[in-house]
């Protein structure tokens, strides 16, 4: 397997072309969801999964985050959740912007962009978990460490450290721009 | 380091307090504004240009609302309750390490700009906001 950071730029590159195709309208409203899922991790979800390992001490006789495979199932709970959302928001056209992009270059550039940007979120936060948790799929053969010198540049900037104090404020305006359009 | 240069210039000073500045410095700030910002520019391009009425409306609309957002979110950079006093001395060696100037604000800032303006290239545009008081 070749350099993770080149599979991160390839996904984003993938989503651009997605973008293309669904237009940014609809692609601003799958934005809002993710941005609402990165919030629903970040601020709650250390404490579901405490909730959880603490409901399923009763039933397994031990914690499932004290075993050895901790890494590993907090990485599938954290993308597992994650992917479930992110699904959710290109499924169906719930938080969609009504209309269409304006015609020509312009309205192809703005459709790339905004798809660059949800697979710069999504590719970008899978890739902050599986470093968290020391990339826990390395079982799999997917990956192999140490990271490159330029992934390791790239990893300050992946969503998660850089969008976190502002995810409310960013959540709360596309619902607005959505409603006042 | 910094501290002892401080603490000199305290005294030197005398811990003389000069200004008052919002809880969370310079960034909260620029927050802030352009939150206001943005709200103002989404309900200022959400009327015709020719409709002084609307877009006056729009204006004053958009600050109000980007002001509650701000509010809401930034309290300390609205609510004079919330600023703190700032000696001469603090404010020298605030001024010795400005090279540590915070960018996020900005780019934060101007991906609030690019989503509003995304969002008014959509086809049909929003109806006009001057519409809302039609003349008989």
């Amino acid at each position: 397997m070749g350099a993770l950071e080149l599979l991160w730029f390839a996904l984003i590159i993938v989503f651009a072309f997605v973008g293309i195709v669904r237009g940014y309208p609809r692609e601003l409203g799958a934005t809002t969801s993710i941005l609402v899922a990165l919030l629903v991790l970040t601020e709650w979800g250390e404490k579901i999964l405490l909730g959880l390992d603490a409901q399923l001490v009763g039933l397994l006789g031990g914690s499932l985050l004290a075993g050895p495979y901790s890494n590993l199932i907090q990485a599938a709970f954290y993308l597992g959740l994650f992917i479930a959302m992110v699904f959710i928001s290109y499924h169906g056209e719930t938080l969609a912007f009504r209309g269409d992009p304006p015609p020509g270059p312009l309205g192809v550039a703005m459709n790339a962009i905004n798809g660059v940007v949800n697979g710069y979120l999504i590719s970008g936060t899978i890739w902050y978990y599986l470093d968290r948790f020391d990339y826990p799929i390395r079982f799999l053969g997917l990956f192999s460490p140490p990271l490159t010198n330029l992934a390791q540049a790239l990893l300050p900037f992946l969503p998660t450290p850089i969008l976190e104090p502002y995810l409310l404020l960013f959540v709360a305006f596309l619902i607005l721009v959505r409603v006042f359009r | 380091m910094t501290a002892e240069v401080e603490a000199e210039l305290e005294k030197m000073t005398g811990g003389s307090t000069i200004l008052a500045r919002a809880q969370g410095g310079y960034s909260t700030f620029l927050l802030l504004v352009i939150i206001l910002f943005a709200y103002f520019l989404l309900w200022r391009l959400g009327s015709r240009p020719e409709s002084i009425r609307g877009a006056l409306i729009g204006t004053l609309w958009g600050l109000a609302n980007g002001s509650l957002i701000a509010l809401t979110l930034l309290p300390g950079a609205l609510l004079p309750s919330l600023l703190t006093p700032i000696t001469m001395g603090e404010r020298t060696v605030e001024a010795m390490t400005l090279g540590k100037f915070d960018l996020h604000p900005i780019i934060i800032g101007g991906v609030f700009i690019l989503i509003i303006l995304a969002v008014r290239a959509i086809r049909p545009r929003r109806p006009d906001l001057g519409d809302l008081f039609p003349r008989e």
